[in-house]
């Protein structure tokens, strides 16, 4: 950070990597306006603005976790380039549906449902596992945090605990899923 | 489909792309060989999908929750400050907007009073100022007339009145008497003050000093009609003289041996009834001389009894000029005697009730 207050690019992009979410607040609240003023300028609605600017600030975030991950543009100049990716698929999406004839609607509407349904099922029963599996699988899968910041993270004693609980609630999850599920949806 | 924990973790590290170099290729050749691998790496992937999926929900949760926060702790603030803002704008909007009416307002008294004076410089004649001025109504005289014709009815209506009341009203006839001569003069100069401020803001637009001494003499006589009127509603008994006459007092002093102990008149007030009788007990000698007071009788309106004494000349009420009466002073205080009755005689600018003396002992002084 700045002695001005001013939050430097780097610090920010260190705080997503140590996974502290007040750094999205504050990405929020900064690039909100910007973005705000680019979709409306490119034919978007005050609706669509702040589902764009929190998917706009995700994806910085999940990029921001992969490994290869290097910042070589100022902060502002990255995230307005994600937005715009975001609003543009977002608006080929829209147009894209408007020309789509009932019929097909309807078909294509019914093989997302069973698809999504799935998924959905999914999501659920990660919503309703215990908290402490759900932060470390995700800190894990979503952060790309090692071992050791889970640890940290988690108050646990050392990486192995951390690796063997991460087993341990993979299995939980995956036993709870096959029960919802046959076999054969998945095999 | 059971995942053990090695495959857990290959998947995983091919997943999170931590396989490279021989172990990668090794992992996707099993891939195409291995069908119970790829259903292992598709129901692994996903369950990660939807571990991804919740993680996003919850941070877009966490921004929104966060962001709904500040903006309510933000709002009442700016609600705040917006009423604040708005009701000085308001009262803002509202002196600007009455501000113009009250200076025109203001304007126009002083150009009403102004126009009057210019109109009396060009000759309008004092009947019309007179009208122009009778409207200022002075209120202090006002509500001395409804003193002075309460009380006047009081005097005229109630005659059985105690002799508490009696003795109040009595006086408030006396101050009544002079508050008529007050009044006039009150009114009069409350008239002036009055006119003199109104035609001293007048001074400053026209500084006509003829007009003003006009004014003043109009106010006068309105002021004095208004006076004579009040004099006619309210003045209608007063208290009667009878009869003046001189008479002589007996003046007592004690004498203690050759030497004589009458009392400084400085401290007459301060001796009381005890003490004279104390000292009479113990001096056994009073020297007798005499002195002559005017005397006035009075019938009061209210018949009230008593008198009233400023040292020089005494008013008595309640008692009529053929009645026998007599005076004794001892040490400078005043006895009147009618028939076998003593009263003291107190010096005072207002009227009292006759009060009776008891004391045996007072009495055989004064009786000597």
């Amino acid at each position: 950070m700045s002695v001005f207050g001013k939050i430097s690019d780097e610090y920010i992009v260190e705080q997503i990597k140590s996974g502290d979410e007040k750094i999205l607040l504050h990405l929020y609240k900064e690039y909100h306006s910007l973005i705000r003023s680019f979709i409306l300028k490119n034919g978007g609605i005050n609706d669509n603005i702040d589902d764009i600017v929190q998917d706009t600030i995700i994806s910085f975030w999940i990029n921001v976790q992969k490994p290869t991950f290097l910042l070589q543009a100022k902060l502002s100049t990255y995230i307005i380039a994600i937005a715009k990716n975001k609003w543009f698929k977002e608006f080929k999406k829209r147009n894209k549906f408007r020309r789509v004839d009932a019929t097909h609607s309807r078909t294509m509407k019914a093989s997302d449902t069973s698809i999504n349904m799935d998924h959905a099922i999914i999501i659920k029963i990660v919503q309703e596992m215990d908290e402490t599996c759900r932060r470390l699988l995700a800190y894990f899968y979503f952060d790309g945090l090692n071992n050791k910041s889970i640890a940290e993270k988690l108050n646990f004693a050392n990486t192995n605990t951390v690796k063997s609980k991460k087993y341990q609630c993979f299995k939980k999850l995956q036993a709870t899923v096959l029960e919802q599920y046959q076999k054969g949806d998945f095999i | 489909m059971n995942i053990d924990q090695k495959t857990y973790e290959l998947i995983n590290s091919y997943l999170i792309g931590e396989l490279n170099g021989r172990k990668l290729d090794a992992f996707k050749a099993r891939l195409k060989k291995e069908e119970d691998l790829r259903n292992k790496l598709e129901f692994q992937q996903a369950i990660i999908d939807g571990i991804k999926e919740v993680r996003i929900q919850e941070l877009k949760n966490f921004i929104n929750d966060n962001v709904e926060k500040e903006q309510k702790i933000q709002n009442p603030f700016l609600k705040t400050g917006l009423s604040i803002a708005a009701s000085i704008a308001i009262i803002l909007v509202i002196f600007f907007s009455v501000k113009p009416f009250i200076n025109s307002e203001s304007t126009t008294s002083h150009s009403k009073v102004s126009i009057d004076s210019l109109n009396a410089i060009g000759g309008l004649n004092q009947q019309e100022v007179e009208d122009n001025l009778v409207h200022i109504d002075p209120i202090i005289p006002e509500q001395k007339l409804i003193d002075t014709q309460l009380i006047a009815k009081a005097l005229s209506l109630e005659p059985q009145l105690t002799e508490k009341e009696q003795d109040e009203v009595d006086l408030q006839e006396d101050e009544i008497d002079n508050e008529f001569d007050e009044t006039d003069q009150d009114m009069l100069s409350e008239y002036e003050d009055s006119t003199a401020a109104d035609f001293s803001m007048e001074q400053l637009v026209t500084t006509n000093d003829t007009f003003n001494n006009n004014a003043r003499l109009t106010s006068e006589r309105t002021l004095s009609i208004e006076s004579d009127e009040i004099r006619t509603d309210s003045i209608i008994k007063k208290d009667k003289l009878l009869a003046k006459s001189y008479i002589s007092i007996r003046l007592l002093s004690i004498t203690k041996g050759k030497d004589d102990i009458e009392t400084s008149p400085d401290v007459d007030d301060e001796v009381t009834d005890n003490n004279l009788v104390e000292r009479a007990k113990k001096d056994k000698n009073i020297r007798i001389n005499k002195s002559t007071i005017q005397i006035e009788y009075w019938e009061s309106v209210v018949g009230f009894n008593g008198y009233k004494y400023d040292g020089s000349k005494l008013q008595v009420y309640g008692i009529t000029p053929n009645e026998n009466i007599a005076l004794s002073s001892l040490d400078n205080r005043l006895y009147l005697k009618k028939g076998n009755q003593y009263y003291r005689i107190a010096k005072s600018n207002t009227a009292h009730k006759f009060s009776p003396i008891t004391n045996l002992i007072l009495l055989k002084v004064l009786n000597e």
